[in-house]
């Protein structure tokens, strides 16, 4: 009986990222401290490569000299600091691009062995761009994406095995409608004490070949009650604040919660999510 | 909040390929003018690992249905069963694919071969298997009826690592 597998065996994940988005862009801040970031990252993130912001003008006329299209800025505004895998494409990887500083975990393989790598880089990047005091981190993300692929004739293939029948989480009309259909929502629920999330939830089918795939984009982001201005208050939770550690261990539950609503157990104990019921 | 929701959510690809901002235009450039800006994206679409394999074993069963040379034999249904189970216990986003054959007494055999690492690992179809796994510089690891529902053992996986 065709079934949906994890597209990667016993892992459904294809990429976790872990954010920082600043009240301001980053890029001035960015060109002084990119030699320090290398070095502090030159064994786990080897391959470098510089941002540069280009001011692109689109008129009817020319209402702006040539001149104006060069950068807007000569120096590098972001960079990309990656891993490689074998293959050449990347299995991890920090970036800093106008207002957000994030990491890429593209060989997902559990939340406690990741979190503690994401927060380390956080605030081993911030340490060295020096930038909260004056720019201060105004909400943390988080995004998982997941893909399922159908194991079958795609034709043959629906939300059958896949969603849960009664989820909350996508409408009635895709149950059962067949092997295409997209459902793209977005809502606020609390995560700590009385402050939301806006929780973005973007579930696409799709062919990849002749193979029916099935990709689940969970985006979680919290908007901090305060504004975070230094290292202590974001990692050690100084000052009455609440660590990024914490806030990141509660989007990552929140995010179990969605799966959990949405995805029906046989996918559910593939995953690891759940255990299977003893016989 | 919304135009910050939108510029995290277009910029936390891990491969965006621009990030466009659009302003409104001054007055003296207001016109009825539409302007579509396409910007192509370099998705980067990972394969099905498992479908991969999965479809790998049933080509292997349609291939090797009866035996190929005289007085071999072909891979009983448990085999490919175990193949299978072992195949969805294993993390193929952080190890590298391995190349699935049967050989000619019976086994389903996975093969990773790759810079100077080599892993040889097969199913009888007796619920087990047996695998050897070694590494330039003299470094081996091997171990024989392991059952399949326990899965591969942390350094087998390493040595079958991606990175």
């Amino acid at each position: 009986m065709p079934a949906y597998l994890p597209f990667a065996g016993k892992n459904s994940i294809v990429e976790v990222s872990v954010g920082l988005q600043f009240a301001a862009p980053l890029d001035q801040k960015i060109s002084p401290s990119v030699d320090a970031i290398k070095a502090e990252f030159a064994k786990e993130l080897p391959k470098y490569e510089p941002m540069q912001t280009i001011l692109v003008n689109v008129g009817i006329f020319p209402v702006v000299p040539p001149a104006a299209a060069a950068p807007s800025s000569s120096g590098v505004t972001g960079f990309n600091l990656s891993k490689l895998k074998n293959d050449g494409s990347p299995a991890r990887l920090l970036r800093a691009m106008n207002n957000l500083l994030t990491i890429h975990f593209l060989e997902y393989e559990a939340w406690d062995k990741t979190k503690p790598d994401a927060v380390d880089y956080l605030r081993r990047c911030l340490s060295k761009l020096d930038v909260l005091a004056s720019n201060p981190v105004i909400a943390i993300l988080l995004r998982y994406m997941d893909r399922f692929t159908y194991d079958g004739d795609p034709e043959t293939a629906s939300t059958n095995g896949l969603l849960r029948n009664d989820s909350r989480f996508v409408p009635a009309q895709v149950i059962n409608a067949g092997p295409h259909w997209h459902s793209n929502s977005g809502w606020y629920a609390p995560l700590i004490g009385a402050t939301k999330t806006l929780n973005q939830l973007n579930i696409i089918t799709g062919l990849a070949g002749t193979t029916l795939t099935v990709n689940i984009d969970h985006n979680s982001i919290y908007t901090l009650p305060r504004h975070y201005a230094s290292l202590e208050q974001l990692f050690r939770g100084a000052d009455g604040f609440t660590s990024v550690d914490s806030i990141l261990d509660r989007q990552h539950a929140a995010n179990t919660e969605v799966m959990k609503g949405l995805l029906v157990d046989e996918l559910l104990i593939a995953i690891g999510l759940i255990k299977a019921k003893a016989a | 909040m919304s135009g910050t929701n939108y510029s995290f959510y277009n910029a936390l690809n891990a491969f965006p390929p621009a990030i466009v901002h659009f302003a409104p235009a001054p007055p003296s450039l207001a016109s009825d003018f539409v302007y579509l800006l396409k910007v192509s994206a370099a998705q980067l679409v990972e394969p099905d690992f498992a479908k991969d394999l999965l479809d790998r074993l049933r080509e292997l069963r349609r291939l090797y249905a009866t035996p190929a040379l005289p007085g071999s034999k072909v891979p009983n249904n448990k085999a490919y069963e175990d193949a299978k189970a072992f195949i969805l216990s294993l993390p193929l986003n952080r190890i590298l694919q391995p190349t699935i054959q049967v050989a000619s007494d019976g086994e389903v055999n996975f093969e990773w071969s790759h810079g100077t690492a080599r892993i040889d690992l097969g199913f009888y179809g007796d619920g087990t298997f047996s695998f050897f796994g070694m590494k330039e510089g003299g470094f081996e690891i091997a171990e024989d009826s392991v059952p399949v529902a326990k899965g591969a053992p942390p350094r087998l996986l390493d040595l079958a690592s991606s990175t």
